[in-house]
């Protein structure tokens, strides 16, 4: 049976038709194609043509017409859909131009370098002009570095490189710098929240250095689908950018399918285990043996759907089934991608490293165990499922949190929705701040030297060189601010962390191997003693966190439960940024705030139902943090409508329903926003739920929440309105035994007044926006 | 020999009331640990003169150290001492630049490249740290224009000689580490009272910028000086080595590290500076090292009858006798001297020392051996 019998077969049976929340399909659509600019260098035109593409795509050529006019493209497709011709064609033809013409191609990853430089190689082979193309990376050998640095053309590297070793080091890369015409970003959507603000910083110091050796190059960069890729393009660069989101690639017929697991017990809400539900689903396709990736949401759930799907499958299928993750090995991760490109291997259980652009070829199904946190991963994920000619399914099996549950149960939401934008704050001062150090290493600053920032606007740049200076960090002299310190300060900065401190993990199971780290501020909460912390997709116990030595020792554990802190906070808003009163009386705000956080208990939560299975203290100091927050005041006069404690737990509700459905509208993890509350707030004297952003200094969220209110209430109120549940559940405001027994109704009546106040009728609903 | 160029008088703007420009001129004989047969020696003309990249003596060429502000090579990290040295009419006259701030940094660079300008430099490290740095300053100073870069890499003009290289081939193995400091202790003898840590330079000229006076860069200034001697002093030893027409008069120490170096650039000296070295070995493992390169070399240069002594040699005290040596005499005996008898023999006498000692991996060893033999066997017999 083929995938469209098959569905023919699943769309007949009443069953599974029962728990299917939607049914999507899209029409087959026929290639853009566009004929190869007459202008163009013969000689590239043939090494292509040699390699099989003898026309363009009309999304190739708009980005190679857009980087001849001198813009800065940012191109917007799905994968396979031949995304890396876009920045090749318009740099090898400048290559070919210009003998001293080079370029540097930034990727978020050593193995997306390497990826690339492969394919890079084969199409300089075919061109023949011995251009070197080489990647430059922690495993780039002395004797190999040094040709690099003196002759390649095309430089490929990934930015905590260029942060580190390459900026700091610029008087040996002259050539690089003097030649410089272009910086390719690849998978923009990577760089967001704090790695993102830190990589805008290195990308100003980047321009920064060209602009010493006289060069001012072009960005073109390529990302998967998000919401904002020209603002985030030019929130990184500093540039201005176009986005092109047209796709010329052919596409296949496909079918996009929300599939909500049935009720166990109505009352409580727990519904189907997710996982052996997509499971299920994937067992159904391979069996016909439809090509298909199944995704989980961590490595242990991925390795459960594993297991459980080759022992159900006849063993000659068994063998072609494989997992995939970001513990595996290199050598095991090319083999295991080969096979799917071949087909030899036909399923694939994956965690989200396959949402990155590592070349799989297009699957047949995808099917998603879980929501995979954002419209724009879930479009990748769906997207690994996709061929040319033939037709592709796509599965979204939710699971139990709010988030998952408001997505299932309000698909045309989902589908009529942009993708959530990429946020990032370069003007964070604590990230700025490092950039400053470390551009002031590079280049002294001059008097009156500007540092771009959001906008248009500039940073207060003079009013950190001279806070530097009061430290003796900088010295001012003769009109320049001069490094004024033996150390080097790229080694003391990590682009992955907002914090200056950090706490290390340590895995004690073999010596004492460091396996990453974690900010402080976020310590208390993932890395408490018991606490089970993820990394690399695996499962660690702490066991003994050092609080003073920042330290945490760690174990390799397999459980079938997460683990989840309560804090105990105290905000104070320190500045307002903005702030509305709203018909009603209700008021929204954003701004500076201090956190003192205190981590009290944290629970263990089964994952397949969410169950509370155990909980423990956690003795740990109380840590300030300055961040920013956005805030939602109720009218005074709401505070004399429920007892305190009543109020409180539908506070809690409805600060938890907020937060659950924030990530619906920007790109970020669940943990990167928090929320608190106050029945009667010192600063607006009003009870009032506060989001705020769990990175020192925030990364840019808030201010989007701040304009997004409107919809932020409207997604939650929705989602307890329509959550089945008698009096909260994990899907809503949370259990019962959290928000009290009429948590769920003083919610839902918060909300339903909010959404009355702020203009827009609660039971309003978008327009059906299936393709 | 041409006396050297005149030096400039470079003068930053606030030389004169402090020592931005400190100037001396040493005696000969008050320079320590001179070798002075060494100061008009020409090791261009000696045993190797691919290892010389300057023509003419020591006493023609320059000497130059700098101090900075961090041991990286980072684009901050500041030159703030430049250290010179040259002979002049039997003085050894030493100059040092010293940054008064800075923002001084382009026109005192340009002082400093005046200075240097026309004259061959010596340096120790200064390849991979003193010139590249100095020339990174020029460039972030001057800006990445069109004008040539005064401290660049393979410029036009005289050159320079990066010591560190030979000194880890000639005392490599002696001294252990390379240092400066250590070859100034093991090799010249020489021991310095209350000197400044050369580590400790980047945080006296910080404490200077902040504030603290000029005369915290005194000891970083008599660092320096002593640095200088040193590599003078240094250079008119490896001076008087290279310049050596005769291997026989080398130490063999010195003998090992240049033959070892010979042999790998393919230079004909080679084999003799290895003999010697074999010769004049003074422990075992001297000897033993030695010995295997010279035969090597000798088998090289197809000087078969040589090459069989060495390792006869080599095999004189059984139980120490490398392995080696037993297949690589086999192996002349059979295939160039055409005696498969006395191969014969030697691979016997292999046998019985690898049985006796029973070393690790003597299974493997003693079967390579028992095929050789046989073959050897076969072959005897044929002949008969
Ligand atoms: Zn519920």
């Amino acid at each position: 049976m083929n995938l469209a019998q098959l569905l023919e077969e699943v769309d007949a049976d009443p069953a599974i038709r029962a728990s299917v929340t939607a049914w999507v399909r899209t029409p087959p659509r026929e290639a853009e194609w566009r004929d190869w600019p007459e202008e163009s260098p013969a000689g590239l035109r043939r090494a292509l043509e040699r390699r099989g593409v003898r026309r363009l795509y009309s999304h190739q050529l708009a980005a190679w017409e857009a980087a001849r006019q001198g813009r800065n493209p940012v191109v917007v497709t799905p994968t396979a859909s031949g995304k890396t011709l876009c920045y090749n064609l318009p740099v090898l033809e400048r290559l070919l131009a210009e003998p001293e013409a080079r370029a540097l191609y930034l990727f978020p990853t050593k193995a997306l370098a390497q990826d690339q430089r492969a394919e890079l190689s084969a199409l300089l082979e075919a061109l023949g002009e011995g251009f070197l193309a080489d990647t430059y990376d922690g495993d780039t050998p002395p004797e190999r570095r040094r040709a690099i640095r003196a002759a390649a053309r095309i430089v490929i590297t990934n930015p905590d490189m260029l942060h580190a070793a390459i900026l700091p080091h610029h008087t040996q890369w002259q050539k690089l710098f003097q030649g410089l015409r272009f910086v390719v970003i690849d998978e923009l959507h990577q760089y967001r929240g704090v790695f993102g603000s830190h990589v805008a910083g290195v990308l100003r110091r980047l321009e920064r250095i060209a602009r010493f050796y006289g060069s001012s190059p072009q960005v073109i960069a390529t990302s998967a689908t998000i919401g904002n890729p020209a603002e985030l393009a030019r929130r990184l660069t500093g540039r201005a950018a176009v986005a092109i989101r047209e796709n010329g690639a052919p596409q296949g017929e496909k079918h996009f399918l929300f599939y909500n697991p049935p009720l166990v017990d109505p009352s409580s809400g727990i519904r189907r285990s997710s996982l052996a539900e997509a499971e299920a689903w994937a067992a159904r396709f391979l069996r016909h043996a439809v090509p298909t990736i199944l995704f989980g949401r961590s490595r242990l759930s991925v390795e459960l759907m594993l297991s459980e799907l080759r022992r159900k499958l006849p063993p000659a299928l068994a063998s072609r089934v494989e997992g995939y993750r970001g513990g595996y090995l290199p050598g095991e991760r090319r083999r295991i991608e080969r096979g799917l490109r071949s087909g030899q291997i036909l399923g694939v259980a994956s965690t989200n490293a396959l949402e990155l652009g590592v070349d799989i070829g297009s699957l047949s199904a995808s099917v998603m165990a879980g929501y995979p946190g954002s419209v724009a991963s879930t479009w990748q994920e769906a997207g690994r499922a996709g061929r040319r000619q033939e037709p592709a399914v796509a599965v979204l099996v939710a699971g139990g949190a709010p988030l998952d549950q408001y997505v299932v149960t309000h698909p045309e939401y989902f589908l009529s929705k942009e993708p959530e934008e990429a946020r990032i704050n370069p003007e964070n001062l604590y990230i700025l701040m490092s950039h400053v150090q470390c551009a002031a290493f590079e280049l002294p600053f001059r008097d009156g030297e500007r540092w771009p920032g959001l906008e248009g606007e500039e940073v207060d740049l003079e009013a950190i060189l001279e806070f530097l200076a009061q430290e003796g960090v900088l010295r001012h002299t003769g009109g320049r601010w001069y490094w004024n310190a033996e150390s080097f300060p790229a080694n003391e900065i990590s682009l992955r962390s907002a914090a200056q401190e950090n706490v290390v993990i340590v895995d004690t199971s073999r010596g004492a191997r460091v396996i990453g780290e974690v900010d402080l501020f976020s310590a208390p909460l993932l890395v408490h003693e018991q606490a089970i912390y993820l990394h690399g997709g695996r499962q660690y116990e702490v066991t003994r966190l050092d609080f003073a030595e920042r330290k945490a020792y760690v174990r390799p554990v397999e459980v079938d439960y997460y683990t989840d802190a309560d804090l105990a906070v105290e905000l104070r808003v320190t500045e307002v940024e903005r702030q509305e009163v709203l018909p009603g009386g209700w008021q929204r705000a954003w701004g500076e705030v201090r956190v003192v956080s205190r981590a009290t208990i944290f629970k263990k939560i089964r994952f397949t139902t969410r169950e509370n299975v155990g909980w423990g203290q956690i003795h740990l100091p109380e840590l300030e943090m300055p961040s920013t927050a956005f805030w939602f005041s109720l009218p005074p006069e709401s505070g004399a409508l429920w007892p305190q404690a009543v109020l409180e737990g539908g506070l809690l509700g409805l600060g938890r329903l907020l937060a659950g459905v924030a990530p619906l509208y920007l790109l970020c993890d669940a943990h990167d926003l928090r929320s608190s509350i106050q029945a009667r707030s010192p600063f607006t004297g009003r009870p009032t739920v506060f989001l705020y952003e769990s990175y020192p200094g925030g990364v840019g969220l808030s201010e989007k929440l701040y304009s997004l209110h409107r919809e932020l209430l409207r997604a939650a109120f929705e989602l307890v309105e329509g959550c089945p549940c008698a009096n909260g559940c994990p899907g809503c405001v949370g259990p019962a035994s959290e928000v009290g027994p009429r948590g769920k109704e003083v919610a839902r009546a918060l909300l339903a007044a909010a959404l009355a106040g702020a203009g827009a009728e609660p039971g309003e609903v978008r327009p059906y926006g299936a393709s | 020999m041409a006396p050297p160029p005149p030096k400039a008088a470079a003068s930053p703007a606030r030389a004169g009331s402090r020592p931005w420009l400190r100037s001396e001129r040493l005696p000969l004989e008050r320079v320590p640990a001179l070798e002075a047969a060494g100061l008009d020696a020409e090791p261009r003309r000696g045993l190797l003169p691919s290892l010389v990249p300057l023509e003419g003596s020591p006493r023609a060429w320059g000497y130059l150290d700098v101090e900075t502000t961090g041991l990286g090579r980072g684009a901050g990290t500041l030159v703030f001492l430049v250290g010179l040295a040259w002979w002049e009419e039997g003085e050894l006259v030493i100059r040092q630049h010293l940054l008064p701030d800075p923002a001084e940094e382009a026109a005192w660079l340009e002082g400093v490249a005046a200075d240097v300008a026309g004259q061959a430099w010596v340096t120790f490290n200064g390849d991979r740290f003193d010139l590249p740095l100095l020339a990174a300053r020029w460039l972030l100073s001057h800006g990445p224009g069109p004008g040539p870069n005064p401290f660049a890499a393979g410029r036009e003009g005289p050159g320079g000689w990066d010591l560190l290289p030979l000194a880890r081939l000639l005392w490599g193995r002696r001294v252990g580490r390379s240092s400066l400091a250590a070859l100034e202790e093991r090799v010249l003898g020489l021991r310095r009272d209350g000197d400044l840590p050369g580590s400790q330079a980047p945080a006296r000229y910080l404490a200077y910028l902040n504030g603290g006076g000029a005369d915290l860069l005194d000891d970083v200034a008599a660092h320096n000086r002593a640095d200088l001697i040193s590599l003078v002093a240094l250079t008119s030893r490896v001076a008087a080595l290279l310049a050596c027409a005769e291997p026989e008069a080398l130490p063999g120490w010195a003998a090992e590290g240049l033959g070892r170096r010979a042999r790998s650039t393919r230079e004909p000296a080679a084999a003799a500076l290895l003999a010697r070295a074999f010769r004049a070995a003074e422990r075992p493992g001297e000897r033993l090292r030695a010995g295997r390169l010279l035969a090597r070399e000798l088998e090289r240069r197809r000087r078969w009858e040589e090459a069989a002594a060495v390792w006869e040699e080599l095999l004189a005290v059984p139980a120490l006798a490398p392995f080696e040596a037993y297949v690589a005499l086999a192996k002349l005996y059979e295939h160039r001297l055409r005696r498969p008898e006395r191969a014969l023999e030697v691979v016997e006498r292999a046998r019985r020392v690898e049985a006796g000692r029973r070393l690790p991996g003597v299974e493997r060893r003693l079967e390579e051996l028992e095929r050789r033999r046989r073959r050897l066997e076969r072959r005897l017999g044929h002949q008969a």
